[in-house]
């Protein structure tokens, strides 16, 4: 009984089992053993160093995700406080992707005034992120908080 | 017609018109000194109406650029009066102030001050 491998050398002339398969334009691998990883596909050197750098962070200090709608207490270390710690409680009404520079808006009541703050997601100033509440909310930009601090509160 | 802005102390008046800003071209931001005249004051207060006095811009509208890449801005516009030297004409600060008083040395002010933002 003729194998199929006899079958096909038969058909094909110049076919040898194994990685090389000579074909008429030259020699080829039989398994593309380099294909392209389809997440890098098209990464550019910068889009790699900013995934690098994420990661980095990410494996040193805990971040949860953080979404619009979320009340998250921070303790921030501010330069300008001379290094002292201080908690910030608000909620998140905007958040803006952009790899390692990815930033969150905060909104809290002080003192019976409105503050609102853009903080960077991965600076080392933020010690710690802690998620209080998740509110419900059908927008990725929460500005009409802004006029309306009580929507919110249920 | 400069912007109103509201005074946060106790030292008579309520709000001003900012007639000045002592330094910048553009304006002043938060935490500058600017010269107001004084549109509305309480009957007993150490400033009168029409006064023209000094201010520290504590609170503003427009977002103040932190060094380590953070904005922070509040809902309205507010001052504490002070005098020529710096020290506030008040004795009680109402409201949050920011930590970019301490930069510009206004230390008497921080130290009255409810919160610090």
């Amino acid at each position: 009984m003729p194998s199929v491998a006899s079958l096909y050398r038969e058909s094909k002339p110049g076919f040898f089992l194994g990685s090389q398969i000579l074909t008429n334009r030259g020699i080829t691998t039989l398994n593309n053993s380099q294909k392209p990883n389809p997440e890098n596909a098209s990464a550019t050197a910068t889009e790699i160093l900013d995934k690098e750098a994420v990661e980095e962070v990410r494996t040193q200090r805990e971040i949860p995700d953080i979404r619009p709608g979320y009340i998250i207490q921070l303790r921030l270390e501010v330069p300008e406080n001379k290094r002292r710690v201080s908690t910030v409680k608000g909620i998140v009404i905007a958040r803006r992707n952009a790899g390692l520079n990815t930033t969150i808006r905060l909104r809290r009541m002080v003192a019976g005034v409105g503050i609102e703050s853009l903080l960077p997601l991965y600076s080392p100033n933020i010690k710690e992120i802690k998620v209080l509440d998740k509110k419900k909310v059908r927008r990725a930009k929460l500005y009409y908080l802004r006029d309306k601090m009580n929507a919110l509160r249920k | 017609m400069r912007t109103n802005l509201k005074v946060v102390d106790n030292s008579g008046a309520k709000r001003v018109m900012c007639i000045q800003a002592l330094k910048g071209k553009k304006g002043a931001r938060l935490g500058d000194t600017i010269v107001a005249s004084v549109k509305e004051a309480q009957p007993g207060g150490k400033v009168k109406k029409g006064q023209v006095v000094y201010g520290v811009v504590v609170r503003a509208a427009m977002q103040k650029g932190r060094s380590d890449g953070s904005l922070v801005k509040f809902d309205d516009n507010a001052v504490v009066l002070v005098n020529k030297q710096g020290e506030p004409i008040g004795t009680r600060v109402f409201g949050p102030v920011p930590h970019e008083l301490r930069k510009k040395k206004h230390v008497k002010i921080l130290s009255l001050a409810q919160h610090i933002a």
